[in-house]
């Protein structure tokens, strides 16, 4: 049982670069993300102003050399303030939807391979949890827990549990059935190793499909709930919060909640690209 | 079928209880006191203790949710701290307009989302298609709040053609009451000039809300369409010489339907949440909008009486959703056991 060196899972990856890079469009979408992550991590050093210095002489101004989108109400960068929202909205979603991973994969693993009253309680949680549609219960949850971003992600990262649970119980279902796993338990092999070993790398692609395709959605509802002020709060450069001021200037400053709104719209979309992408490479079925 | 029927309704009786549970734990359990949210941040403790037992707060948990199940059973969802009216009330008053928005945008969703999900699958690759994903991926990409002040920026502001807020222009009055549907009462009772101001005032809150699910449908259709299509017993009926539209429809669309039925179940409950965010940018009174106020004073009952309304027209319709793919799968229509 030895596990496969470095240097070959360097070659692996480098073979599943290779192939997403193939499609142009994934390509497109891959490089608008990196560039993402980029400017999060360096937007100190990028923006040409502080995320939130006031200048009250300069309230709305237009776009010009020195404020290439305008500014805002008080008069901040409003290109500074996206860049450094892109911290905001792809850094939490991330962590959001790595928790809602990671939590529903373990719930749907140990309720479809210790099944019982596991999975009795389980799936029926999880069924509880469907039985809103999403956005409501995103909105019921970061309402009861109180307005921020920390309990905005929170909420979404419940909602999200379900999907991951329920991919993880399906093939942990599956997988417990086949032959390899019964004879590993014939062996005496213990329960927590055969979990690792045999069911976990089985359930793995289709995760990273779901993460891919899920990053896109939660930027979405990040947004959605910083608009309807359930989530960041003023003066943070959450993109959906500032929408949320935004949109009062719409008519007069209309370059204030629009660009907002395309800095979301364009990163979503480039996850929502790449999120097919990836799809297209690990679950060749759902492959147009 | 009968006994499937029975199965999912005793299924639909544990869920609303788990339901019950859920919004109880947000609406009491989580959130802190309630008491001190409804007697606000300067009162007495004696006032706090007060509300607290008027509320029936100091009772033990298990009776207060007791309590809660009893009055939610008699369709009381409590007051509304800020209204001051039952909650009930507020909803009912509020629920005609939120679901003449809904259901225009399902039917604008349905209406171009299969047409465009079904050509897109038979023509592969043709232009059709290339419109399709791109008319999908920005659908699932597009902030609907944003999206709505696109609109609003571009039809009202700019080109001054429709309205950006409420159901009528100011100074129109309602047409006569009969079912709270604006479009509908106008048209039953014979109000024409309100019928067409009504339909001006949907159409920029319906095209907002509608897009995005019309892109779910429209990706859903066309990836399970290709998948049907691509399979031996289409290829069969083409090589027995079927017109293509028979095959297409008799073949293709009949196979596509039952993932097709689950998909729309689901858009519509999106639409309801997707509605919260439109009534807001469009200011349309409807339960969104009433949320939405809700929540920034903190109004517990509102919010919690919106949210289980919401999860129990939602499980209905996915219990309507998976009643007609049993009957649309034979097996269960003729009692094969499978």
């Amino acid at each position: 049982m030895r596990m496969p060196g470095v240097s070959t899972r360097v070659a692996k990856a480098t073979l599943t670069l290779r192939s997403l890079l193939t499609n142009p469009v994934t390509a497109t979408a891959l490089s608008v993300v990196i560039l993402l992550l980029l400017v999060g991590v360096l937007a100190p050093v990028v923006a040409p102003y502080g995320a939130t210095s006031v200048d009250l002489a300069n309230r709305l101004a237009p776009m010009s050399g020195s404020h290439l989108l305008g500014t805002d109400e008080v008069g901040r960068d409003i290109l500074s303030r996206l860049l450094y929202g892109v911290r905001i909205s792809v850094g939490v979603s991330i962590a959001t939807v790595a928790c809602a991973a990671v939590i529903g994969m373990l719930l749907g693993t140990v309720a479809g391979y210790f099944g019982r009253w596991a999975d009795t309680l389980i799936m029926r949680a999880i069924d509880v949890v469907l039985s809103f549609p999403s956005l409501i219960l995103a909105i019921a949850l970061a309402a009861a827990l109180g307005p921020n971003l920390l309990n905005a992600a929170l909420a979404i990262a419940i909602v999200k549990i379900p999907i991951y649970a329920r991919l993880a119980y399906a093939e942990t279902l599956s997988t417990r059935q086949q032959l390899y796993v019964r004879a590993a338990k014939t062996f005496g092999v213990g329960n927590a190793f055969i979990v690792r070993r045999h069911i976990l790398p089985n359930i793995r692609s289709s995760i990273i499909v779901q993460t891919t395709l899920d990053l896109g959605d939660v930027i979405l509802l990040i947004s959605t709930l910083g608009f309807l002020g359930l989530g960041a709060q003023p003066p943070t450069p959450e993109w959906g919060a500032m929408i949320s001021t935004g949109w009062h200037y719409l008519i007069d400053q209309w370059w204030y909640p629009t660009f907002t709104g395309a800095a979301i719209f364009l990163t979503v979309m480039s996850f929502n690209l790449l999120g097919d992408g990836v799809r297209d490479l690990l679950d060749p079925t759902g492959r147009d | 079928m009968l006994k499937v029927i029975v199965q999912r309704l005793a299924l639909l009786v544990m869920v609303l209880f788990f339901v019950s549970i859920a919004t109880f734990l947000m609406a009491r359990v989580v959130p802190g006191d309630p008491a001190q949210v409804i007697a606000g941040p300067h009162a007495s403790a004696q006032t706090v203790q007060a509300i607290r037992h008027q509320l029936g707060l100091d009772q033990p948990l298990p009776v207060q949710y007791g309590d809660y199940v009893v009055s939610l059973a008699h369709g009381d969802l409590g007051s509304s701290i800020t209204t001051q009216h039952p909650v009930a009330e507020d909803l009912k008053t509020y629920f005609p307009a939120t679901l003449e928005l809904v259901f225009y945008a399902f039917v604008v969703a349905l209406a171009v989302g299969v047409p465009l999900g079904i050509v897109a699958a038979v023509k592969r690759g043709s232009a059709v298609d290339y419109v399709a994903r791109i008319v999908a991926i920005g659908g699932l990409s597009l902030p609907t709040f944003w999206f709505g002040l696109v609109l609003i920026l571009v039809f009202y502001a700019k080109f001054g053609v429709l309205p950006s807020s409420g159901r009528l222009s100011s100074g129109l009055p309602p047409p006569p009451h009969v079912t709270g549907i604006y479009t509908l009462d106008a048209a039953l009772t014979g109000y024409w000039a309100t019928f067409l101001d009504c339909v001006k005032h949907l159409i920029l809150p319906v095209l907002a809300l509608s897009y995005v699910q019309l892109a779910v449908i429209v990706r859903q259709l066309r990836s399970s369409m290709m998948e049907v299509l691509s399979q031996d017993f289409v290829r069969t009926a083409r090589a027995s010489g079927l017109s293509t539209w028979t095959v297409i429809m008799r073949f293709g669309l009949r196979n596509a339907l039952v993932p097709m039925v689950t998909v729309v179940a689901v858009s519509f409950g999106s639409l309801l949440g997707g509605a919260v965010v439109t009534e807001t940018v469009f200011d349309w009174p409807g339960m969104g909008n009433y949320v939405v106020h809700s929540i920034q004073s903190l109004d517990f009952p509102a919010i919690m009486g919106f949210t289980i309304v919401i999860a129990v027209v939602y499980v209905l319709i996915n219990l309507i959703a998976d009643l007609i793919n049993l009957a649309l799968n034979p097996e269960v229509r003729y009692g094969v056991s499978s």
